[in-house]
C-alpha cells in the first residue's frame, strides 16, 4: 500500500499530497530525517542564541578560564545609561539609515537589473547575471580591498576624478571622511548583495507566463502599465521576501564597517559595536572609540539589544508587507 | 519495504555524519609547518622556512606576532639555526594585520593553539585609583587568571637590561621578554631636501613651524604627510607634542584628566590642540586618505621634505628606495630642555614575547626564547629589525639609523600613549588621543578649541554616568 502510495505520487505540489506522502512512511523515519535538521538547529541556533541571552546578564569577559558571575541588568543599565547618550541616538540612527537605505536601494536596483536582464532578446545577459552576482560570492575582505583601492587617496580612480574630471582641488579622502565615509560602506554593502536580491527577482519574474504579457499588449497596455499592472504583483511575494533579508542583514551587517572603517568616521553601527566589544577593535562604543574589547557579557547584552531591534522592525515591516500584497 | 527503510536510515545517519564532520576540530597527527595564524580572520598567514608544506622534524614552536616585514622575515631567518641548535623544536611563525593582534590573540590563547605571542607596552593597567573608571585592559586579564607565564626566573632573563624589563612589568614580575624599546615621537626628514633649502634640524616649535614654512614657501616638495587614514600614526603625534612638552610630567596630567582635576580646555593641554591644528596646517592635501602602509613608500620616492612615523618604519623606507638619504628627529617643544639637552623622544616598549600557560610546546617556547637571547643572535636581530633600541646591556649595533638616534634617547621618557586614558562610556570627542581628525584643518568639523571644549563635556557626561552607574 506504502508503495503504491509512492509509485502513484504526482509531483508535490499541495500541502494535502505533501502529508499524504509524510504518512507513506512510519513515524520513526520522518523524525529521523528530522534529526540532523533538528540537532543542526538546537547545537549551532538554538543553544548559542540562548546563552547569549543569559551570558548578557553576567560579567564573562571572553578570557579562557576566568571567573564570571551574575550581574543582573548591569550591562543593560551600563549600554543604556553609561554610554554617551549623544553617541548612542546617532549610532541608533546610523543604524536605521543603513537599513533603509540598503533595503530600499538594494531592491529598487536590483529589480531594475531582473527586469532588464530577464529581456529574452538583450545579449550577452548570462554573462551579465553572472557579473551582477559575482559581488556576492565575494567575502568582506575581498570587497573592502575593492572599495579600499577605488577610495584609495591619491592614486585611486575615484579622487583622480574628482580632482582632474570635475575640477576639485583637494577631494576628499572618502573613506576617512566624516561626511562621506557613512555612505561609502552603504554602496559597498549594496554593490555586495545587490545579485542576490537579483537572482530572486530574476527567478520570480521567469515564472510569469507570458500570455499575460502578450495579452495586455493585445490589449495596447504600455511597458509601464505592463510592469505595475502585471509583474509587480505577481513578484510582490518576492519583494517581500527581499526586503525582509535586507533588513535583516543590514541591521545585522558588520563585517564591511569592520573591513573598510573599523566603525570610525562616524560609521558604528549596533552590529559593529557588538563585534567589537566582543574582540575589541574599533567602533566598540557608540562613539566610535577603540576599547580593549573581551567584555562578551556586555556584547551579549548589545546583541540581545540588536535581536529586539531587528526582531520589531521585522515584524512591522512583515506586516506592512503582507497589507501591501493583500492590496496587490 | 525492509530496503527503503534501510535506505532512509543510512540517509539519516549519513546526514548526521556529514553534520558532524563539519564541525570536527582538527585531530591529531604529524605537525604541519603552516599554522592558521588568523584563526578564522582575515589575516595573512606565514611560515618559517622556504617550504611551508614540508613539515619539519620535532614539534612546532608557533610564534605569533603582528606584521612588521622586517621582524617576520628574521624570525623566518633563523629558523633552520634555531632547528639546528634545539632539534625537537622547529619555529612557525603566524603574522597577522596589527590591527588584528588583541583579536587573534584571544582566539588562539582560547583554543591553546600558540606558544609565543606578541605584545606592546604593558600600559595603563586597571588600578585602584581607576578601578571604576576604565576597563582592564587586555594583557592584564590575561595575566590577572594566570594565562601568561611568569618569566622572571628564567635564566635567559639575566641576558638583559633588568631596569627596562622591569618597566614594563606587572605587580614585580616578568611577564614578557621585551625585544627592544621604540623610539617613536618624531619625524623623518630627507636630507637631501633639508640640505638643499639650508635647513637644520629644529630644536623647538618655533624652529620646527620655520621649517614647514620654509619647505611650504620652496614649493617644490611636500612639507609632511602620514599615513592617516589609519588614525593612530597621526595621533601618535597628539601624544608626541604632549611627551616634547612636559617629558614624565605626563604622567600626572594623563591622571588629573581622568578624575577631573584637570580639564582638556587648560592651557597645559590646550597647548596640544593648538599645536596640532598648525602642525595639521602642513600635512599634504588628501592626507587622511593615506593608508599607513603606503605612507613609508611615498616618503622614499624622495619628493618629501619630513614624514610623521615612528622610527620603526626605517626599514620599510629602504627597502623602497635604498638610495634615499634620510634622518629622524625628536618633535620639539615650544621651550627648549630645562637640562639644556636637544629634544628627546618618547619611546615605547615595542615587541614583547609572551608565553601563554596553556601553550601546546611550553618547552618549545622557552627554548626560542632563550635563543633569541643570545647575544649574538638578539644584536642580529636588532640590525636586521632596525627601529628596536636594545633591552641588553653592552650591544653595539652597525645599524648607522639606529645610531643615530642615540643623541634623542640620553633621556628619553615613556611616551605620553601610555597615560592618556579615557573614562568608560566617554563620547567621541574625549575617546580618542586628542583626534587629529576631527579638526577643520583636515576636514573634521571643528576648530581646535571647540574640540577641547567638546572633550571636556564628554569627560564630565561619562564621569557624571559612572558615578550614577556606580552609586
Amino acid at each position: 500500500m506504502e508503495g503504491k502510495a509512492i509509485r502513484n505520487a504526482s509531483p508535490v505540489n499541495s500541502p494535502k499530497r505533501l502529508h499524504k506522502h509524510i504518512r507513506a512512511f512510519p513515524v520513526w523515519v520522518v523524525f529521523l530525517c528530522m534529526l540532523p535538521g533538528i540537532l543542526h538547529y538546537t547545537i549551532f541556533r538554538l543553544f548559542p542564541s540562548t546563552m547569549t541571552a543569559v551570558l548578557s546578564f553576567t560579567d564573562i569577559s571572553g578570557v579562557p578560564g576566568s571567573a564570571w558571575q551574575w550581574i543582573g541588568w548591569d550591562n543593560y543599565r551600563e549600554f543604556f545609561i553609561l554610554q554617551n547618550i549623544r553617541d548612542l541616538k546617532a549610532s541608533l540612527g546610523r543604524t536605521a539609515i543603513y537599513a533603509l537605505s540598503v533595503t530600499l536601494i538594494q531592491n529598487a536596483l536590483a529589480l531594475l537589473m531582473a527586469v532588464i536582464l530577464n529581456g529574452k532578446f538583450l545579449k550577452g545577459r548570462n554573462f551579465a547575471r553572472a557579473v551582477y552576482f559575482m559581488p556576492v560570492i565575494l567575502g568582506a575582505a575581498v570587497v573592502s580591498t575593492i572599495w579600499k583601492l577605488v577610495f584609495s587617496t591619491p592614486t585611486g580612480p575615484v579622487y583622480l576624478f574628482m580632482q582632474n574630471v570635475l575640477g576639485i582641488e583637494n577631494p576628499p579622502a572618502i573613506l576617512s571622511s566624516y561626511s562621506y565615509a557613512f555612505p561609502a560602506v552603504i554602496a559597498a554593502q549594496i554593490w555586495q548583495n545587490m545579485g542576490y536580491s537579483m537572482v530572486i527577482f530574476l527567478a520570480a519574474l521567469q515564472n510569469i507566463s507570458a500570455d499575460l504579457y502578450e495579452a495586455a499588449y493585445i490589449d495596447g497596455a504600455s511597458e509601464w502599465q505592463v510592469f505595475w499592472k502585471i509583474t509587480l504583483p505577481l513578484i510582490w511575494s518576492s519583494v517581500t521576501v527581499n526586503t525582509l533579508l535586507a533588513i535583516i542583514g543590514s541591521l545585522q551587517s558588520f563585517e564591511l564597517i569592520m573591513t573598510i572603517t573599523r566603525g570610525q568616521f562616524n560609521t558604528s553601527t549596533l552590529g559593529m559595536m557588538v563585534f567589537a566589544t566582543a574582540f575589541g577593535g574599533g567602533g566598540a562604543t557608540a562613539s566610535g572609540g577603540t576599547v580593549a574589547g573581551m567584555r562578551q557579557g556586555y556584547a551579549a547584552a548589545e546583541s540581545m539589544v540588536l535581536f529586539v531591534g531587528v526582531l520589531i522592525v521585522t515584524i512591522i515591516s512583515q506586516a506592512i508587507m503582507k497589507k501591501m500584497e493583500a492590496d496587490q | 519495504m525492509k530496503l527503503r527503510k534501510l535506505l532512509c536510515l543510512l540517509l539519516a545517519l549519513l546526514m548526521i555524519a556529514a553534520l558532524t564532520a563539519c564541525s570536527g576540530g582538527v585531530t591529531g597527527g604529524a605537525p604541519a609547518a603552516t599554522q592558521d595564524g588568523a584563526a578564522g580572520t582575515d589575516g595573512a598567514d606565514s611560515s618559517a622556512g622556504d617550504d611551508a608544506s614540508a613539515p619539519a622534524e620535532g614539534t612546532s614552536v608557533d610564534v605569533l606576532t603582528w606584521s612588521n616585514a622586517a621582524t617576520v622575515e628574521y624570525l623566518k631567518s633563523i629558523a633552520d639555526a634555531f632547528h639546528e641548535a634545539y632539534p625537537d623544536h622547529y619555529l612557525t611563525v603566524s603574522e597577522v594585520p596589527s590591527a588584528e593582534i588583541d583579536q587573534v590573540i584571544q582566539t588562539r590563547i582560547s583554543a591553546a593553539n600558540v606558544d609565543i605571542v606578541s605584545f606592546q607596552t604593558f600600559s595603563k593597567p586597571q588600578e585602584e585609583w581607576n578601578q571604576d573608571s576604565i576597563d582592564k585592559p587586555a594583557w592584564q586579564q590575561y595575566i590577572d587568571e594566570g594565562l601568561l607565564l611568569d618569566l622572571t626566573d628564567q635564566p635567559f632573563i639575566d641576558n638583559y637590561n633588568l631596569d627596562i624589563l622591569m618597566g614594563n612589568s606587572y605587580k614585580d614580575r616578568i611577564y614578557s621578554l621585551n625585544m627592544g624599546t621604540v623610539a617613536y615621537t618624531g619625524l623623518f626628514y630627507n636630507k637631501a631636501i633639508f640640505s638643499e633649502l639650508g635647513l637644520e634640524i629644529p630644536k623647538t616649535w618655533d624652529e620646527f613651524i620655520a621649517v614647514c614654512e620654509a619647505v611650504k614657501a620652496d614649493g617644490r616638495y611636500t612639507v609632511l604627510s602620514a599615513g592617516a587614514a589609519d588614525q593612530w600614526p597621526l595621533n601618535m603625534y597628539s601624544n608626541a607634542i604632549l611627551s616634547a612638552n612636559y617629558g614624565d610630567g605626563v604622567e600626572e596630567i594623563g591622571q588629573k584628566l581622568l578624575t577631573g582635576e584637570m580639564k582638556h580646555t587648560d592651557p597645559e593641554v590646550m597647548l596640544v590642540y593648538d599645536c596640532m591644528e598648525q602642525f595639521a596646517t602642513y600635512l599634504e592635501p588628501g592626507v587622511t586618505g593615506i593608508a599607513y602602509s603606503d605612507a613609508p613608500g611615498r616618503f622614499a620616492a624622495g619628493n618629501m621634505a619630513m614624514y610623521a612615523d615612528g622610527s620603526w618604519s626605517a626599514p620599510d623606507i629602504l627597502r623602497a628606495n635604498p638610495d634615499i638619504e634620510f634622518g629622524y628627529f625628536p618633535l620639539p617643544g615650544i621651550e627648549p630642555r630645562e637640562d639644556g639637552l636637544d629634544p628627546q623622544y618618547g619611546i615605547k616598549y615595542d615587541l614583547s614575547f609572551a608565553v601563554p600557560t596553556n601553550a601546546p610546546n611550553q618547552e618549545g617556547a622557552l627554548a626560542f626564547l632563550t635563543y633569541i637571547s643570545d647575544k649574538e643572535v638578539y644584536t642580529a636581530f636588532l640590525n636586521a629589525v632596525a627601529g628596536f633600541s636594545p633591552t641588553q646591556n653592552d650591544i653595539t649595533l652597525d645599524n648607522e639609523f639606529l645610531n643615530s638616534l642615540n643623541e634623542g634617547l640620553q633621556s628619553p621618557c615613556l611616551n605620553a600613549e601610555m597615560y592618556i586614558y579615557a573614562p568608560k562610556g566617554v563620547g567621541e570627542y574625549g575617546n580618542g588621543q586628542f583626534s587629529f581628525l576631527y579638526l577643520q584643518t583636515l576636514g573634521g568639523p571643528l576648530t581646535g578649541a571647540e574640540l577641547a571644549q567638546k572633550a571636556d563635556e564628554d569627560f564630565e557626561t561619562a564621569r557624571a554616568a559612572l558615578e550614577s552607574l556606580n552609586n
